[in-house]
């Protein structure tokens, strides 16, 4: 499942938002997509999943333009965990997850199908049990925290099963803690499952420490793509975001950080909080 | 872990129930639906014994005791139970559509279209009155595919569509205009208030087989093409990004959802004239009993179909020999259960 992007240009009237992108996503890779708001993230996300139609260019997936695919056969290769929450009425978690399963339903099957109760019991309880939900099963979604919501939100869109994964900003409004969780989860999804991850992400430091390959998005194109070393270097960090700033890499016992100006971290001191998830915990913890 | 649970019972206690806990509304509808009907048949001006209402039914019945029920009772009860039917359903249809909980026919201006034409038939020609099921139907599809039209927008990069939105904005300003064109309608023909007024609360007076097959076939279409939207129109409830990667059709669904709303909520309006209510609050009555959406479109079905039997059956017998509008039973008797319930719910506490 290689994505591919050729010479893309997006138009959302009145302007073009994104053009000459080239983009190249093998299968298994972990990508952040970073940038300033409204430099483009959004729409070339939309745009790999297939929801939007190029001006110019194309984007393929094994090499068929992904408009040539059926919505479907689509949702069974692609899924998008799409930056709006709606919630919808009295859904339980399972019932929620269960509507991720709409696109392997038979056509037939799927007419019959209220959405609760389906054949594809095994594939549900396998996407709840990965983002460990499946205790929240008969709990209503409306009864849920942020943090949790947004774990069914990925269950629902793990049960498409699909080869690669699409979110939309998924960290925000979740606290540090749950942020690091679901970070952590979307490694090990793509560790252990293989399934290729492309997340569009604020913070740079998450996006360094979480993230083998980062895309720096800036007035609709490509600023810079390749590793958190090769990315956010200081003169990206000045031309992408516009401030004076440097990624330091190189500190003892401390994570990836981005400080406010090159001398700071090189002199040791006010480094923002450090941050430390604790990987080997169960990111689960209630 | 148990601490937690033991601070928060409420919030930890499973929202499923017991299996028969399922199935004890759904049954209460049929039932209460069908002791509705029986009386139905049975009470008016003439009693009947239920004994012979069975009779009749099964085609053993004679004389006087036939005619009340083959001829007028039955197909009234039937009508307005495929009326109550097609309005709940088409407000389960609007509410998931719209994602709003406000949403009911009206809000599509399915009413409104029917409303005006209507009044055109009874105001400026009251010697067409057989022609006013047909008119009223036509102008609440005129109306509809207006809105629909209006809510449509080409779009660039993603293909054009509608959305809920706009759907509801133009619904609403449809609403205003043609209540407008009303408003000087019965000024002008000031003498055909009454009448006019009169069908706008709805009524299943002198309502025959004749209004049944005119009502039955949209409301088969209808119905049948709800039961095969649910699950769908349910997924567009996450939001039009998401159910479309997860490989539903949005904007075919929406069409196909509106159109359905329509054929059913413009017949129902064509045979019962508009009552008010059933489309909005059948739904929420549903779920508030369910406890969930699981069978909403069947359940809705049957309880919009009781509500409006039984409605009819006050409406004419309450005030005998005169008779009450039926949307004026719905308001007075509905609207306080459902603030009961609402109550009860916890939704108003």
């Amino acid at each position: 499942m290689t994505l591919r992007a050729r010479n893309l240009a997006i138009d959302l009237p009145p302007r073009r938002v994104l053009t000459g992108v080239d983009l190249t996503i093998e299968p298994g890779e972990m990508i952040a997509i970073v940038g300033p708001n409204g430099s483009g993230k959004s729409t070339l996300l939309r745009a790999l999943a297939g929801l939007l139609r190029p001006a110019a260019g194309s984007i393929t997936l094994d090499a068929k333009p992904l408009h040539r695919y059926a919505k479907r056969a689509l949702a069974r290769r692609r899924g998008l965990l799409a930056q709006s929450a709606d919630l919808p009425q009295l859904t339980t978690v399972r019932e929620h997850v269960a509507m991720g399963r709409h696109a392997h339903a038979s056509a037939l099957a799927s007419l019959f199908r209220s959405g609760d109760q389906s054949t594809h019991g095994a594939a549900i309880e396998t996407a709840m049990h990965r983002c460990g939900v499946a205790h929240l099963a008969d709990r209503r979604m409306e009864t849920l925290s942020g943090g949790e919501r947004q774990r069914v939100r990925l269950a629902t869109t793990l049960a498409q099963e699909p080869a690669y994964l699409l979110l939309d900003e998924p960290l925000t409004g979740l606290d540090i803690e749950h942020q690091l969780s679901l970070l952590d989860l979307l490694r090990r999804l793509n560790t252990d499952t293989g399934v290729t991850v492309v997340c569009v992400i604020h913070e740079l430091g998450l996006a360094l420490r979480h993230f083998p390959r980062i895309l720096a998005i800036h007035d609709g194109g490509i600023a810079a793509d390749g590793s958190g070393r090769d990315v956010l270097t200081t003169p990206t960090l000045r031309t992408v975001f516009g401030v004076d700033g440097c990624a330091c890499f190189d500190l003892p016992d401390h994570p990836v950080v981005v400080c406010k100006s090159p001398g700071e971290c090189a002199a040791g001191l006010e480094l923002p909080p450090v941050i430390t998830p604790s990987l080997d915990r169960q990111p689960i913890a209630r | 872990m148990t601490t937690l649970a033991a601070g928060q019972p409420a919030a930890v206690a499973p929202a499923t129930r017991p299996a028969w806990r399922r199935y004890a509304t759904p049954a209460a509808v049929v039932l209460v639906l069908l002791a509705g009907l029986a009386l139905s048949l049975a009470l008016g001006a003439v009693r009947i014994p239920l004994a012979e209402v069975f009779a009749t039914l099964t085609g053993a019945g004679e004389g006087t005791t036939q005619t009340i029920i083959m001829n007028a009772r039955l197909p009234r009860a039937l009508v307005a139970l495929l009326a109550g039917a097609n309005l709940a359903v088409a407000g389960v249809l609007l509410q998931g559509v719209t994602r709003n909980p406000l949403a009911d026919p009206g809000i599509i201006g399915v009413t409104a279209g029917a409303g005006i034409s209507a009044t055109i038939v009874l105001a400026a020609f009251p010697e067409a009155a057989h022609a006013l099921p047909l008119a009223a139907f036509l102008g609440a599809m005129a109306s509809a595919v207006f809105v629909y039209a209006v809510s449509w927008t080409p779009g660039g990069a993603g293909k054009g569509g509608t959305s809920p939105v706009r759907m509801v904005l133009a619904g609403v300003a449809v609403n205003a205009i043609l209540g407008a064109v009303i408003g000087v309608l019965i000024t002008a023909f000031a003498d055909r208030i009454p009448a006019v007024m009169f069908w706008t609360a709805g009524s299943f007076n002198g309502r025959g087989w004749s209004h049944l097959w005119m009502v039955l076939p949209y409301s088969v279409v209808g119905l049948t093409l709800a039961f095969f939207l649910r699950s769908r129109v349910r997924i567009l409830e996450l939001g039009d990004d998401t159910a479309s990667t997860m490989g539903i059709s949005v904007e075919r669904t929406r069409l196909l959802a509106f159109a359905a709303a329509a054929l059913l909520a413009g017949s129902a309006a064509s045979v019962a004239g508009l009552v008010g209510f059933v489309g909005l609050v059948v739904p929420h009555l549903v779920r508030l009993a369910m406890g969930s959406n699981r069978l909403i479109v069947p359940v809705s079905a049957f309880a919009g179909g009781a509500l409006l039997l039984w409605a009819d059956l006050a409406a004419r017998t309450v005030l005998s020999p005169s008779e009450l509008p039926v949307g004026v039973v719905t308001g007075l008797v509905g609207g306080p259960y459902f603030i009961f319930l609402l109550y009860k719910s916890g939704w108003l506490r």
